[in-house]
């Protein structure tokens, strides 16, 4: 590299740049392991949705944080199976995702309220002058995944926030590809009904 | 298609004939036309969705987490390799100070936390840094001054004859010298170098601190406190660290008087090597430093990089294209002799006329035979300023492009520009963008002459990144 600032930018609904086969992900963790500055791209490359997503899951931005130092520490610690044909975006999340699940202080899986949920996770971006209605809809939507069951909520923030493929986010779960569908489709269908909710009718959302 | 087929697809991403059979059932089935309308409605709402944008010093813990967790073995490298382990091993050191620091508790911590943070708060701090460890001796002496500014001056004698390096950051430029080399390399802008984050480390050590915390207070370690006088006649109190994974002793020395930190010692020892011991003394607070500390006047015969493709770029307009919010310039394409092309980029917001600093743009490369470039991860940014870099998905054979299509989408969706709803147009295109051709290796490895530099450490990350952009591309527009 020639001494820039390197950022990179991990869109929502198309892949990224990460998928390798077992022998390139040791490399790179070796690689990782072993030189700062391969260690700044990987931490350039995840760490922003990493956060991202263990704030969804968490729902407390406090943690969320620690939680994304334990699963980059882990990364270092614990360089995956070479055997392992996988992708590195779905190796990460991964990792993150299992941080959450061992760690104490997770909220439970179930159902929180949404000012429960809102106290520790403050929308990151309240845009006095955007559109009103459409901001009115973007609250909901949030308001309405952060009481999704952890189950479903995982899986939306995999596919639909992050950006994994639906192959990955199984890889993520290490489910069948059948159960990331099931789970994805679940997760639409009480967002929905919740949305509806919201609507005050039983037409459709728009 | 009946209501279980459609309901099946309905998160999947269909080719067009699947889409059009769905098409055709939602329009006989107002049940899986509403169902179909909602989902649609749904994801429109979760792309809409900001995202938690990690705090800023996030990753800056991060990156010394990476420095305490791994090993940092010597290597036979170029210049580059050899200042990365150098300072990786540097921020090692720091980053286990810090952990150990973090195993103590109550009382102690506080007055500890207290002498990092005057430390931290000093208008200005000037100490000298040595480490031995095995086959290796190093002095660095710092110059800090309000954080923005410093210089490091690094002399090495463990391996063959002693080597400076002297980094210096004046809040505007950094130059990184090596006096083996005799290499300068100038980076304009408040840009990142090891040293620099060494220097930050230094400077925030309570931010390291954290970062280990979970891993330091697994560590045990038995604390002792104190009291004596220095070598100086001053009375100190020590605070003494030992045992706790890796770390055998660390020697917290806080003058009695002030609670300044005026000394700290650190011993590291890994299985069957010798110890390597850190000695940050004497450490000094508020002296003056004249300004010339922190600019750099390079000596007879150096060789000056300037590694900033921004200076070289700027001059040269491409293209420009403009919408209400953004102005997007296409500064040069450049052809590495590897058949890699380089697309330096810049882009503005008009609202408050600053670049923006918001993820990168997108773009999409076709040459003069009609042959497609995938994008690769992006190769650097400053301010606004955007180097992509893009691969060909077959081998070039023969023919040798000289011009472009270029295809660029200021603020791709899933922008964190805050810009919503998304600017339109998505994607501007220059056509027949001439091409220029990079003489081979990087051709900022070069003095001002044109004269070669030393030859440096190829990138192992780079083919794997390639592969990775290929193999993106056939994903996405197979079909």
């Amino acid at each position: 590299m020639y001494g820039w600032n390197v950022q990179t930018q991990r869109e929502r609904g198309r892949a990224d740049h990460s998928t390798m086969n077992g022998a390139a992900l040791t490399a790179a963790s070796d690689e990782a392991r072993q030189d700062l500055r391969a260690s700044t791209r990987l931490v350039d490359r995840f760490h922003a949705g990493v956060y991202d997503y263990l704030c969804w899951l968490s729902r407390d931005t406090s943690l969320a944080g620690d939680l994304t130092e334990e699963t980059f520490l882990s990364i270092w610690q614990h360089p995956p199976d070479a055997r392992r044909s996988a992708s590195l975006r779905a190796w990460v999340f991964t990792i993150a995702l299992n941080v959450y699940r061992q760690h104490p202080r997770r909220r439970g899986a179930g159902v929180v309220s949404l000012g429960e949920a809102g106290e520790a996770l403050p929308d990151p971006s309240p845009d006095p002058l955007s559109d009103l209605a459409r901001d009115e809809m973007r609250q909901a939507v949030r308001g309405a995944v952060l009481q999704l069951p952890e189950l479903y909520r995982e899986v939306i923030a995999l596919h639909n926030l992050e950006g994994l493929t639906l192959r990955e986010v199984a890889e993520a779960l290490d489910v069948p590809l059948g159960t990331a569908k099931s789970r994805l489709a679940t997760g639409f269908s009480m967002l929905r009904r919740s949305l509806r909710e919201w609507k005050g009718d039983d037409d459709e959302l728009r | 298609m009946n209501c279980a087929e459609f309901a099946d697809g309905l998160h999947d991403h269909p080719g067009i004939s699947a889409r059009l059979r769905r098409l055709i059932h939602a329009r006989t089935c107002s049940a899986c036309h509403a169902a179909m309308e909602d989902v649609s409605t749904i994801n429109r709402g979760l792309r809409d969705l900001p995202r938690h944008l990690p705090p800023a010093d996030l990753r800056g813990k991060l990156l010394a987490l990476a420095a305490s967790a791994t090993p940092t073995p010597a290597r036979d490298a170029g210049v580059t390799g050899l200042r990365s382990v150098r300072w990786g091993l540097a921020i090692a050191v720091a980053v286990a100070l810090a952990a150990v620091f973090l195993s103590t508790r109550g009382e102690r911590q506080d007055a500890l936390a207290q002498a990092l943070d005057d430390l931290k708060n000093a208008k200005t701090v000037h100490m000298v840094a040595t480490i031995d460890g095995p086959g290796d001796h190093r002095r660095i002496e710092f110059w800090i001054a309000g954080g923005k500014r410093f210089r490091l001056e690094d002399t090495s004698t463990g391996k063959g004859d002693a080597a400076t390096s002297i980094t210096v950051q004046d809040g505007d430029t950094l130059w990184e010298y090596s006096s083996r080399s005799k290499l300068l390399e100038v980076t304009e802008g408040s840009v990142g170098s090891p040293a620099h984050d060494f220097a930050q480390l230094v400077l925030y050590p309570q931010m390291i601190a954290s970062e280990v915390r979970r891993d330091a207070t697994n560590r045990g370690g038995v604390f002792r406190e104190e009291q004596g006088v220095d070598e100086r006649g001053r009375a100190v109190l020590r605070y003494v660290v030992t045992g706790g994974g890796q770390h055998g002793q660390t020697v917290f020395t806080l003058d009695a008087a002030t609670g300044r930190l005026i000394g700290l010692e650190g011993r590291q020892q890994r299985s069957g090597q010798a110890p390597s011991v850190a000695r940050f003394s004497p450490i000094e607070y508020d002296v003056a430093i004249p300004d010339d500390r922190f600019t750099f006047v390079p000596p007879p015969g150096t060789y000056t990089v300037v590694r900033d493709w921004w200076l070289h770029r700027r001059d040269q307009v491409l293209g420009k294209a403009a919408a209400g919010e953004w102005r997007l310039t296409l500064h040069a394409v450049d052809v590495r002799d590897d058949g890699d092309v380089i697309v330096s980029v810049s882009r503005q917001l008009l609202a408050d006329g600053t670049p923006n600093e918001a993820g990168p743009p997108r773009g999409r490369l076709i040459d003069d035979e009609g042959r497609p470039y995938a994008e690769m991860p992006v190769y650097g940014a400053e301010r606004g300023y955007w180097v992509l870099e893009f691969a060909p998905v077959k081998p070039l054979e023969g023919h040798r492009p000289e011009r472009f299509t270029v295809e660029l989408d200021p603020y791709p969706p899933g922008s964190e520009a805050g810009l919503q709803p998304r600017p339109d147009p998505g994607v501007v295109t220059f056509e027949d963008v001439p091409a220029s051709y990079l003489p081979p290796g990087n051709p900022f490895e070069r003095d001002e002459r044109g004269k070669p530099l030393p030859e440096t450490r190829p990138d192992p990350n780079r083919d794997a990144a390639r592969l990775d952009a290929v193999e993106e591309y056939h994903r996405t527009y197979r079909g």
